[in-house]
């Protein structure tokens, strides 16, 4: 796929981090992940952030207290119960795993 | 109640604004920021959208993270926080949280910071690397930590960044405002985001007082 220049400049931050890059932001839009997570604030986090980035999402009711990012080869679980600090710390460095995981496989 | 400030409200507000949103100790928060919303910005500040481009980000982060909630009084303010307005935006700030990209901002809420005797967090973020600092009276402040060359550095716009990881900063910006409630006499380490390693690490402080502050 070719991004249009508005895509580009949507995605440029992420498109300058080197280990992303053009392709690893194409791979990033074309990877569809689904987030299963209980309805709550924590699960709109998740969704909101892997939206932005790129990926195109589904949303399902998970009934574990924890929050699952899943997609045709990746798994990542995130517990949910630690404090806010933590938690948001925990969402950051798993969406951050899963962007550079998938832009790995460029 | 505590009521905090926060200086920014891009990749960094965002994220901070939803955590005191969340947490038990807020009574009010004051967001401080005179940019506007433009497309680049919407990879990593997630509760701006499309069509709120050209919109001021300080009354929108407002409105979507606090506009629902009567226990937090939530105010935004649409200027660019500078040394001789610092006195009055902050006025009535318990604690400030630094969400800017700039050193010169920074050092604005620093001084600040030790004319009233306040303490601040300081966060940034650049590519997969983030940090965050508790800066507390009395205790180390940025020259202390980073010596006199303080550079500005690569920013995002040259080396661009992750909403994730200014995420995973806010996070520990929360975490060391858990710290300061629990004791607010005790100066934080210097707390990092390694997202290619996926960890955080925690530096201590060499000194435990300032040495650059006449009055601490």
């Amino acid at each position: 796929m070719e991004m249009d220049d508005a895509t580009l400049e949507r995605y440029a931050r992420q498109v300058l981090v080197e280990e992303i890059g053009y392709d690893g932001q194409c791979a990033i839009l074309q990877t569809p992940l689904r987030v299963t997570a209980p309805d709550g604030v924590w699960r709109d986090l998740v969704c909101r952030y892997l939206s932005a980035a790129g990926f195109p999402i589904t949303v399902a009711d998970g009934v574990d207290p924890a929050l699952v990012v899943s997609g045709e080869k990746y798994r990542q679980e995130i517990p949910l119960g630690s404090d806010i600090g933590r938690l948001m710390m925990a969402v950051g460095q798993a969406i951050t795993r899963v962007i550079l995981s998938t832009a790995s496989e460029k | 109640m505590y009521h905090v400030a926060v200086v920014g409200a891009g990749a960094i507000g965002n994220p901070v604004a939803f955590g005191l949103s969340q947490h038990w100790a807020i009574g009010r928060v004051t967001i401080i920021d005179a940019d506007r919303v433009v497309l680049s910005n919407l990879a990593r500040q997630p509760w701006f959208q499309t069509g709120d481009i050209g919109a001021y980000k300080a009354p929108l982060l407002v409105e979507r993270v606090g506009g629902h909630q009567s226990v937090i009084k939530w105010q935004a303010i649409t200027e660019m926080l500078r040394e001789d307005n610092a006195g009055s935006l902050l006025a009535d700030a318990d604690l400030v949280i630094d969400a800017t990209d700039n050193w010169e901002t920074r050092l604005t809420i620093q001084d600040w910071a030790r004319k009233w005797q306040r303490p601040w967090i300081f966060n940034s973020a650049v590519r997969l690397e983030g940090m965050s600092l508790g800066l507390i009276p009395g205790g180390p402040c940025l020259r202390c930590w980073f010596g006199t060359s303080q550079t500005e550095g690569p920013q995002c716009f040259e080396a661009g960044v992750l909403g994730s990881v200014t995420l995973a900063v806010a996070g520990q910006a929360l975490t060391l405002f858990d710290q300061w409630v629990r004791n607010p006499r005790q100066p934080s380490g210097l707390w990092l985001v390694d997202g290619i390693e996926g960890k955080f690490r925690v530096i201590s402080p060499k000194a435990m007082r300032c040495v650059h502050y006449g009055n601490g």
